[in-house]
């Protein structure tokens, strides 16, 4: 059985947190817990990341926001679409079917998910992030998560990004969809938001690209969700990009 | 079965094909299991070949491997067609070397909605050495080509696997290839999966040449450096090969493998010749770190 953390300072919050309505999205309590969980503010260490951006631009091959926005839109339509997303909704699916019973079916999706990220630049920013959404739910007093980071840092499971965010946000009781629009939406953020920092566009050039990338996202929500059998990803530049990034020793993200 | 109608519309003379099961569904197009005899010399120890393969005779062409065999397998065919289905499988017994290639590359034709399959089954003992290498396929309009090639890899066996592609459009038209699939499954020989691709590009996106697809480039490759514990070494080398090929205006990069599998290298190239080259300097690195000579087999 697994128990709630007893110190003081923790929240008394269930192993997990069923939503008060039926899909778990329609509601205020739903739409508040995503929206504390996709906000800039929340400390998910995304900032620390910029998606193949700096690499790209080191190279020359990214000047202004037109590429920016192509990145964006790969990003969106040849990694996570076909990669990311059904791993996260298949742990989401898993938790929410079979709740804690779900725990070794996580583990398999994650030791896949290991596979399949080639590029250590990738692999490396997945566990780094996974491992941040662990660390923080569990200060945060959800049973799942600490479970969960105690076999990551026990038994040397990856903990990739995908499958810890299925599985807590399944714990929270959070929608399908609203899973999606939850990742979609905080890779826009990142990749914008890198590329501010980076001064290849301004603050109106940022919000014009999030806008337009909507579009792009809505369509891929509404598209079946792949199976594990038809993972796939389709970004060669991306991933040659990351590859050159691992050995820089100056940067300023770390992928 | 023959019924009369059949008889009638039959020419004179002529005997009908005796109705036998199809075999090629149970059994590959070709079948390579090389040895190593009692001097560590390589040979072509069993074979099967049928349509649409044809599989050159055994050579010891690679001056600075001499023991290493060297096998050409060529299509009879002319390339891949639709609904095209070709599988073959490749064994290296313990400490046994192979080089297996294709003298030319091979068309991917045109197709209108369907497609063709190729795979690849590469096994591995302990101490082999196989550099499986067919050279570029060229996608035509339409076509939508399936690869799979999967590895069983033994611990001290190296294998080393290319794939280059590019698109092609013969009659000008400004259509592009339908689809392009590769997949490529790394497991031990307890078959526990180390590394998976399921790379998957459409043509559209292709020819869109996006920052983060093809980066405004016509042709890319990988060569997968299949070796458990390859180390920094074989790391080290590949980014050096990466960072040679930008003189020829290709964008490349290599990058340590999950599983412990061994390093991906990966290049985007303008023209199929800046891919090759950047593909032979990245093999040489790894002849070079394995056995310490560079390659000196003829170039294609």
């Amino acid at each position: 059985m697994y128990l709630m953390r007893t110190d003081m300072n923790a929240p008394q919050i269930p192993f997990h947190m069923p939503a008060p309505s039926g899909d778990g999205g329609g509601d205020a309590s739903a739409m508040l817990n995503m929206l504390q969980f996709a906000d800039s503010f929340f400390p998910s260490g995304a900032t620390s990341f910029s998606w193949g951006l700096e690499s790209l631009k080191l190279d020359g091959k990214v000047a202004g926001a037109e590429q920016v926005f192509e990145l964006l839109s790969s990003h969106v339509e040849q990694r996570w679409a076909g990669f990311d997303r059904p791993l996260m909704q298949a742990a989401r699916d898993a938790w929410s079917q079979r709740g804690a019973a779900a725990l070794g079916e996580a583990m398999e999706l994650d030791r896949l998910c290991e596979a399949m990220n080639l590029a250590r630049g990738w692999r490396d920013a997945s566990r780094r992030l996974g491992f941040t959404q662990l660390r923080v739910h569990a200060d945060l007093g959800l049973g799942i998560a600490q479970v969960y980071l105690d076999q990551v840092r026990a038994s040397g499971l990856p903990g990739h990004l995908p499958v810890v965010q299925g599985l807590l946000w399944g714990a929270y009781g959070l929608s399908p969809a609203g899973c999606d629009a939850m990742v979609a939406s905080g890779l826009c953020t990142t990749v914008v938001g890198a590329a501010l920092r980076m001064g290849l566009i301004g603050h109106t050039d940022g919000q014009r690209l999030i806008a337009r990338a909507r579009p792009l996202i809505a369509r891929v929500i509404a598209s079946p969700v792949p199976s594990l059998d038809e993972l796939w990803t389709g970004a060669p530049a991306l991933d040659v990009a990351a590859m050159r990034h691992e050995p820089r020793r100056a940067r300023l993200f770390a992928n | 079965m023959t019924t009369e109608a059949d008889l009638a519309e039959r020419p004179p003379g002529t005997v009908p094909a005796p109705e036998v099961p199809d075999s090629r569904a149970a059994r590959p197009c070709f079948e390579l299991a090389f040895r190593r005899d009692g001097s560590g010399r390589s040979f072509v120890g069993a074979q099967y070949v049928r349509y649409p393969v044809h599989v050159g005779r055994g050579l010891h062409t690679d001056g600075a491997a001499p023991d290493m065999c060297v096998v050409y397998l060529q299509s009879v065919s002319g390339g891949l067609f639709e609904h095209d289905q070709v599988d073959g499988r490749i064994e290296v017994a313990a400490g046994a070397a192979a080089h297996v290639a294709t003298p030319a590359s091979t068309v991917v034709h045109a197709m209108s909605g369907g497609s063709a399959g190729q795979t690849a089954a590469l096994i591995a003992a302990p101490g082999a050495l196989l550099e499986y290498m067919p050279a570029p396929v060229i996608l035509f309009p339409g076509s939508h080509l399936r690869s799979r090639t999967t590895v069983s890899l033994a611990p001290d066996a190296l294998v080393l696997v290319a794939e280059t592609f590019l698109a092609h459009d013969h009659a000008g038209g400004g259509d592009g290839f339908a689809r392009f699939e590769s997949a490529v499954d790394v497991s031990d020989e307890a078959g526990t999966l180390l590394a998976r691709e399921r790379m998957r590009i459409d043509g559209d996106a292709w020819r869109a040449a996006t920052v983060a697809v093809a980066a405004g480039m016509r042709v890319h490759g990988s060569l997968w450096v299949l070796r458990r514990g390859a180390g920094d070494v074989l790391h080290a080398a590949l980014l050096d090969a990466a960072a040679a090929a930008e003189a020829d205006g290709a964008y490349a990069g290599a990058s340590r493998l999950p599983g412990d599998a061994g390093v991906v290298f990966r290049v985007l190239g303008p023209d199929a010749v800046s891919v090759e080259r950047a593909q032979h300097r990245a093999w040489s690195a790894v002849r070079t770190v394995h056995a310490g000579r560079a390659p000196a087999l003829r170039r294609r």
